[in-house]
């Protein structure tokens, strides 16, 4: 209500940042546990005398940097360019009360572009200590990237005391911090392993080929039990009404669980499978299937995480359309329009009730829903209720008997204005098409 | 409709807004020296590339420069991520409203760089194979760069002009370009002479470098690096002084009251006039030296000019804080950290390189 709002439409709904965030996590985590992999396969290979092995690392180092530096690194800036269109009010929110943990968190980042450039340069040039010490280097930095955003991103849904104290390290450091880390480091472990199972499996030598698929098979198979337990245990801290949610009672969440849940034992089954000796083009044909199914596990992870947040974009503090819990009250009783500063209807009258319909719908409705497209869209949504009355209805029911949408922000004549839009324009006229 | 109505208020600093105001300045310079040497650089190359474009000739100004332009990539973008976050907490009711305006182009920024990312590496691992065609990734290099530096200058236009913002009213689709402002045109041209003087400074300081290492072509390089930084430079006298033209007089009248600002704003062009002399001389260091202190200068004016745009609005020390020091000990002590552990991975790459020498 405070700033501008991008009008998108078919692309509404988060459809974009859930695009981008996917991609990045996918990446992100690999750039964390892809991090222990090759200092612990480096150290592996110089202990064994194992050449052949050593020269597959520094292959998979040219992939890692290629992957994580690029798509990954900027993909990551995209997420903040993405959330800052979409939801500037949140964004906004979270910078001002994070900033210093964002510039913590880009110092880490710093040194680890440095250190794995660092890496790859002098993978042959450099005493064997050294580089594995700036391995190490690059380990730790990126997993402390991992720890400080994971602390931001876990105060979204569990912000804790801050509520009370407003302390950042009582944000930071939230009741899903613990749990939310443990899960997404051994989530990331995992993604080293079926990433190094990309590049075993290209090998044309057959017992490297081997002997490096059984090592990443294990990076696979052990770190997904671990996933597993550590999910539970970041569920079991997530507020009641929000377990209930992502269980079942949120009409978008529960394929995505049951998803996460059911890939889980199809990713141990195939870790444990691909210690069998196998021809290439099978390992190559099994890598490929785990990738793509790697992705989906982690998608899955992310869009509950995101989806079981709601209403809330900030749990218990702001709703997911902008509005803070504590102004509910106070916009109810001005109104949506004279509160909101980038609206040019401030008073609804016969004439205008359509384009202030419009104006409502875009400023409390566009922040979740799509207008037909393939998030959350709310032709699908609404297409049952056909009279002003039931979808008004509907919205004077949010918040109370729908408990995953925020409660109505607006008047009673600013309802039934939003209402006379949505059943006029959307769903009807989605059934007609 | 009254303008001041449609400003976003803003949500508090953890400190001093003077705090953040340093940081941006101090890490904007970072990000632009970065910057400039990767369009310049890729622009130097592109130029260099199409003299001899169709000729199966070794690639212009050797492996100095464009095997450096990879990793300039990913410091650009990292170092380019503190000033866009303390910008955000200091003028983020103006950005955010900017960046919504023009929502669709700005969301390109970070595809187009995974764009110039990629055909850098591209030029970097091919370029043997790619022979006469080699023209290619550089010019998709310099056009996305290129195409993010104009969204840039964009999106500070907006921010800048109030008076355009009910342009918004008629289009919402997030691809507002502020062509109503004069000085955008003007202000984007002069970033892109400013990157390629630095870009050719950049090579010069690479061949700088060769040269102690005895390479023969390296005296040669040289000479086409500070050639083209001198040659920019003087250009940019006469953009920027378009540039400043175009400015608002209330703009100007209110940045140059202060003295504070008319000093800088001449010794940025005193420092610039001697960074071309020094340059001319073949003197890469205190070129260099020269260069840096003017952009500190120029950095330090644009803000200067920033707040006189947004002085209508928007004051500085009027910003809502609701102090917390504990967060800012721990990114003073981590900053602190983490510069030791560069300097300390730079010099293990420093004795190894002397080694090898050896």
């Amino acid at each position: 209500m405070n700033f501008p709002y991008w009008e998108l439409g078919w692309a509404g709904g988060g459809l974009l940042i859930a695009i981008i965030a996917t991609f990045h996590v996918f990446i992100s985590h690999f750039a964390v546990g892809g991090g222990l992999w090759l200092v612990l396969s480096e150290q592996r290979a110089r202990k064994t005398n194992d050449l052949a092995m050593l020269d597959y690392v520094k292959t998979h180092t040219r992939f890692f940097l290629l992957v994580t530096m690029v798509a990954g690194a900027l993909s990551g800036v995209g997420i903040w360019l993405v959330i800052s269109v979409y939801n500037p009010q949140a964004t906004s929110f979270l910078i001002h009360t994070f900033v210093m943990g964002w510039a913590t968190e880009w110092v880490c980042f710093l040194v680890e572009i440095a250190s794995l450039f660092i890496y790859y340069y002098t993978f042959d040039k450099m005493d064997a200590g050294k580089h594995i010490l700036i391995g190490w280097i690059y380990f730790i930095s990126a997993w402390l990237s991992l720890f400080l955003i994971n602390g931001i991103i876990g105060f979204m849904f569990t912000p804790g005391a801050w509520l009370e104290t407003k302390s950042f390290w009582d944000g930071f450091f939230n009741p899903s911090f613990w749990p939310s880390l443990a899960f997404r480091s051994f989530l990331a472990l995992m993604l080293a392993g079926i990433y190094g199972l990309i590049t075993s499996s290209r090998l044309k030598d057959d017992d490297l080929r081997q002997r490096t698929t059984r090592w990443n098979a294990v990076w696979l198979a052990a770190p997904v039990v671990l996933v597993l337990l550590t999910g539970w245990g970041y569920l079991s801290v997530l507020p009641e009404l929000h377990q209930q949610f992502i269980q079942g009672g949120s009409p978008e969440i529960p394929p995505f669980f049951n998803a996460f849940l059911y890939i889980t034992p199809v990713l141990i089954i195939l870790g444990v499978a691909l210690f069998v000796k196998m021809p290439r083009r099978v390992q190559q044909g099994v890598s490929v299937l785990l990738m793509v199914l790697g992705f989906m596990y982690i998608s899955s992870f992310e869009y509950v995480r995101e989806a079981g947040r709601r209403p809330y974009i900030v749990g218990g503090y702001m709703y997911s359309n902008g509005v803070k819990v504590d102004e509910v009250a106070k916009v109810q009783k001005a109104g949506i329009l004279n509160t909101a500063k980038w609206v040019q209807i401030k008073q609804i009258n016969p004439g205008n009730q359509m384009a202030a319909g419009r104006e409502l719908f875009n400023l409390t409705c566009l922040p979740c829903h799509s207008v037909g497209g393939p998030l959350n869209d709310i032709n699908l949504r609404v297409a049952k209720y056909q009279t002003v009355f039931a979808m008004e209805s509907f919205i004077s029911g949010m918040g109370k008997i729908n408990k995953y949408m925020p409660p109505w922000p607006g008047n009673s004549v600013e309802k039934t204005a939003l209402a006379g839009y949505i059943t006029k324009n959307l769903g009807q006229k989605k059934n007609q098409n | 409709m009254d303008l001041t109505n449609l400003i976003p208020y803003s949500d508090p600093l953890p400190l001093s807004p003077d705090f953040f105001w340093v940081l941006l300045q101090g890490t904007t310079v970072l990000h632009f020296l970065f910057m400039n040497a990767l369009l310049g650089g890729g622009l130097i190359l592109l130029v260099e590339a199409i003299k001899v474009r169709g000729q199966s000739a070794p690639p212009p100004l050797g492996k100095e420069l464009y095997g450096k332009l990879p990793y300039t990539v990913a410091f650009t973008v990292n170092l380019g991520v503190p000033p866009l976050l303390f910008a955000q907490v200091i003028y983020g009711q103006f950005l955010y409203t900017s960046t919504v305006m023009m929502a669709g182009l700005w969301l390109s920024i970070f595809l187009l760089i995974i764009g110039t990312y990629y055909s850098y590496y591209y030029y970097f691992y091919k370029h043997h194979d790619l022979d006469c065609s080699r023209f290619w990734p550089l010019l998709l290099a310099c056009a996305t760069l290129l195409l993010v530096g104009f969204f840039f200058s964009n999106n500070i236009s907006i921010m800048q002009t109030v008076g355009n913002w009910k342009d918004y009213f008629a289009d919402k689709s997030g691809t507002l370009i502020n062509w109503k402002d004069a000085s955008l045109i003007p202000r984007y041209l002069h970033m892109v002479l400013a990157a390629l003087a630095v870009g050719g400074l950049f090579l010069a300081i690479v061949a700088w470098f060769k040269k102690q290492r005895g390479e023969v072509n390296a005296d040669e390089r040289i000479r086409v690096g500070l050639n083209y930084f001198g040659a920019a430079t003087i250009a940019n006298f006469l953009i920027g002084g378009i540039f400043l033209a175009t400015l608002p007089n209330q703009v100007v009248a209110e940045t140059f009251s202060s003295k504070l600002a008319l000093l800088c704003m001449l010794g940025s062009a005193l420092f610039g006039l001697i960074s071309v002399v020094l340059a001319f001389g073949r003197l890469v260091w205190p070129a260099t030296c020269a260069t840096i202190i003017t952009i500190l200068l120029m950095t330090l004016v644009r803000d200067w000019v920033r707040q006189a745009y947004l002085s209508p609005y928007f004051k500085l020390d009027s910003l809502p804080v609701n102090p917390q020091y504990g967060p800012a000990a721990l990114f003073i002590i981590v900053l602190i950290g983490g510069l030791a552990v560069l300097y300390y991975m730079l010099r293990l790459v420093w004795n190894q390189n002397k080694e090898v020498a050896r």
